[in-house]
């Protein structure tokens, strides 16, 4: 019972300490922001609303359309992100597992190497 | 190992296949002779294989199971995924992009309805119906170009999700509840006392998740555009595969992991009402089509009723339910035969329409017979295999006491009559728009003539079909 | 426990509300996303780590991204388009979820006894666990995830590529 309070415990005191390095970024993220904000004079004019020394004046929406193309990029990263997903438990569980672990993933990752072979094959890797 | 070897040998070839069409870029039609001939190994295999003395594979108790259904299921699958591939052949899809990779999806689909057919485990029969699933999306959305086929594709993918979501579901409380996802360990949990009401829900939400697999009604409303959309050949790989494996899921889950008393009087009442449902909408429904494989999916969905009623009835008797084993070999050599003649007849008449095929029998005598005859067996008349089969399910629904679904059966199927006859009617009897025979290679009469045949033989002489189940329930 | 319950819940709501409203697609996702972080502590809050990890990696990291693209691919991404789309079933909607709400799933949630037997309670949540058995008896399972994501990028794969750019690669 009362192992099972520390594991809880020290469980949760390692998800704080995250979380509060959470908090801490979001605060430095901001807080410079916030600063510029308050103490910037703001004396908004013609010239200085104009792009200063760097580029040409921008066209069109920034929002620009892709070529269907590049989605094939997007769906092969979900893939391969899942099979990172699958890692994280084998690693873990590493040292009970065995070979029989082993070669389990091993097979499980040559399968999924095998699709980017494929997709090597086909010439779609090539970003055009 | 030797007991999945099927599975591990279509899965192998379809990633060598994969290398070798991205790299040598071999001729499509060799890609698929080789499926071909994978598939029959794979057939040869399981036939070859014991049956281990115990219940379960040993290296995974309790997950993986190899008894005589399992082992008649994998022959099934194997044998509607060889006859897929021959149809698509022999179709000769041109018009399909990417043909190469297109016959390496019926072996992946094929190694995951042989593992459905042995699957004792919810989180085994997941992923496998997954990787069936995902397969079919893709097949079923092969043409892309066609708008047909790409709103039947995304019909498809949005409402297969979503049965998805609901079996997974389903699967969950029944998890949470009994604590395993094994189908014999929640059969434990379970016991003899009352299903839990949170169980009843999980129940309730899992035959949602594989009533949508075998297109009963009220989850049938995605089967008439994608059956219509897909390439014939899928069709045909949809009506029969993923229906066959709905069923052996169902058996599994209903008979093993629900097969308490109090479990059957919660799940028999909402199989009754899928069943009747199935059968007046499906048969009704079809009446009034003009498209042959619309038609031929509102007739499946029937089927799916008929097919429920075997599964209600077998209840009382110790095994799964051997009315719908021979029912399903009677649809499949029906169906996979109808499929072959509409495929390779649609290279010369440009469409399903009925009034397309009027007057095939001038145009082309084997084709016309051939269809004639599948119509025939599917509509159940006498002479013919499918007669033996509405009679095994009608006569296990009489015995059971199950009069109401009786009768509604009886109805049903005689509607049934009038479509399929339509059909023969105009094939043999209407004024043909256009004389020009249509085409037919060597091979595809060859196969038809063997389809037709045993559709022909197995209905004047039922013993061989009833030795063959006797093995299958030794 | 119940402050960071609290502060994630907030979290979690208003940010799928915003994901809901917002005129903005890019936004609304940027606001999905956020959503999918605060679930991400909500599991960790249930000590299912497993299931925050494949949140933060899978949905965050990558279904984001594929949602992102997604919207870079259609050509009307602000959102300006004046016609406002009437929400007509709304009230029949809330109605129909309360009822499913209220009729099935909390008498189905008050009425079982949890857990039916004890073996609930042997179950361990932790990712230790769940690699132990990812890699003895539902090996099988792993390996039919493999042949399911390989299917699914070949599909992606035929149905992306027309016919006609794979003959010009055959010329050139």
């Amino acid at each position: 019972m009362i192992e099972t309070y520390i594991f809880v415990a020290t469980y949760f005191y390692h998800y704080l300490l995250i979380a509060i390095l959470g908090v801490i970024a979001v605060i430095f993220a901001c807080t410079p922001l916030a600063i510029a904000w308050v103490l910037a004079p703001k004396k908004p004019g013609k010239t200085k609303n104009e792009s200063y020394e760097c580029g040409i004046e921008s066209k069109g929406d920034p929002w620009m359309q892709f070529k269907v193309q590049y989605y094939l990029y997007a769906l092969a990263f979900v893939i391969f992100d899942i099979e990172a997903v699958f890692l994280y438990p084998w690693a873990v569980a590493f040292t009970g597992v065995g070979l029989g672990g082993f070669i389990a993933m091993s097979v499980f990752i040559l399968i999924l190497v095998e699709s980017l072979i494929y997709l090597w094959g086909k010439g779609l890797l090539e970003w055009k | 190992m030797p007991w999945i070897a099927p599975e591990i040998l279509l899965t192998a070839l379809a990633c060598v296949l994969l290398l070798v069409e991205a790299f040598a870029k071999p001729c499509p039609r060799l890609i698929g002779f080789v499926t071909l001939a994978g598939i029959f190994a794979a057939i040869g295999i399981t036939i070859a294989t014991p049956i281990a003395s115990e219940f379960y594979v040993a290296p995974w108790g309790g997950l993986y199971c190899l008894d005589r259904p399992a082992q008649f299921f994998k022959v099934f699958f194997l044998v509607t995924a060889a006859l897929v591939t021959w149809i698509s052949l022999a179709a000769d899809e041109e018009s399909l992009p990417n043909r190469g990779e297109f016959f390496v999806f019926p072996l992946l689909t094929a190694a995951g309805l042989c593992l459905l057919a042995s699957t004792m485990d919810f989180m085994v029969l997941f992923v496998a119906l997954e990787l069936v699933t995902i397969s079919f999306y893709i097949l079923v959305a092969y043409q892309r170009t066609n708008a047909i086929a790409l709103e039947a594709g995304v019909k498809y993918l949005i409402l297969g999700a979503l049965s998805s979501a609901f079996l997974v579901m389903g699967i969950a409380y029944t998890f949470g509840i009994t604590g395993s996802t094994q189908f014999v360990e929640i059969g434990r949990a379970i016991g003899h006392g009352p299903l839990p009401l949170g169980l009843k829900f999980g129940l309730l939400l899992i035959i949602f998740g594989l009533g949508f697999k075998v297109a009963a009604v009220p989850f049938h409303l995605w089967a008439p555009d994608v059956y219509q959309g897909a390439p014939t050949s899928i069709t045909a790989f949809l009506s029969v595969g993923s229906k066959a494996a709905g069923f052996i899921l169902l058996m599994r889950v209903l008979y093993t992991a629900f097969g308490s008393a109090a479990a059957f009087a919660t799940w028999i009442p909402m199989l009754s009402v899928l069943a009747a449902l199935s059968m007046l909408l499906g048969n009704l429904a079809a009446i009034p089509q003009r498209n042959l494989k619309r038609l031929l999916a509102y007739s499946s969905i029937g089927h799916s009723g008929f097919m429920l009623i075997g599964i209600i009835a077998q209840i009382r008797t110790p095994g799964l339910a051997i009315s719908v084993f021979i029912y399903l070999i009677t649809y499949l050599l029906a169906n996979l035969a109808a499929f072959l003649v509409i495929a390779v007849a649609s290279k010369t008449i440009r469409g399903e329409q009925i009034h397309q095929y009027a007057g095939l029998w001038q145009r082309s005598p084997v084709l016309a017979a051939s269809l004639a005859i599948a119509l025939v067996s599917l509509a159940g008349i006498p002479p013919t295999i499918g007669f033996i089969g509405k009679l095994s399910i009608f006569g296990a629904a009489w015995q059971s006491g199950l009069y109401p679904l009786f009768w509604i059966g009886v109805v049903s199927a005689v509607a049934g009559l009038y479509y399929y006859l339509g059909v023969v009617k105009a094939m043999f009897w209407s004024e043909p728009l256009d004389n020009t025979p249509i085409p037919a290679c060597l091979c595809t009469k060859a196969l038809l003539l063997v389809l037709s045949g045993l559709t022909l033989l197995l209905g004047f002489w039922p013993q061989g079909l009833q030795h063959l189940v006797r093995i299958v329930q030794s | 426990m119940i402050i960071a319950f609290s502060i994630l819940s907030v979290i979690a709501v208003i940010s799928a509300l915003l994901a809901v409203r917002l005129r903005n697609l890019v936004h609304a996702t940027l606001t999905l996303m956020a959503f999918f972080v605060a679930l991400a502590g909500l599991f960790i809050l249930l000590m299912a780590e497993f299931l925050a990890a494949v949140q933060i990696l899978v949905y965050v990291g990558a279904v984001g991204i594929l949602i992102l693209f997604a919207i870079m691919l259609t050509q009307q991404v602000t959102g300006n388009v004046k016609e406002h789309i009437e929400a007509h079933g709304a009230l029949w909607g809330l109605a129909g979820a309360t009822a499913v709400l209220l009729t099935l799933l909390l008498p189905a949630i008050l009425k079982t006894a949890l857990p039916l037997q004890p073996v609930v309670e042997t179950i361990d949540p932790s990712v230790r666990a769940l690699g132990l058995n990812l890699m003895s008896p539902y090996a099988i399972a792993l390996q039919v995830i493999a042949l399911l994501l390989t299917a699914a990028l070949l599909g992606a794969v035929v149905i992306a590529i027309s016919p006609e750019k794979s003959e010009e690669e055959k010329k050139s």
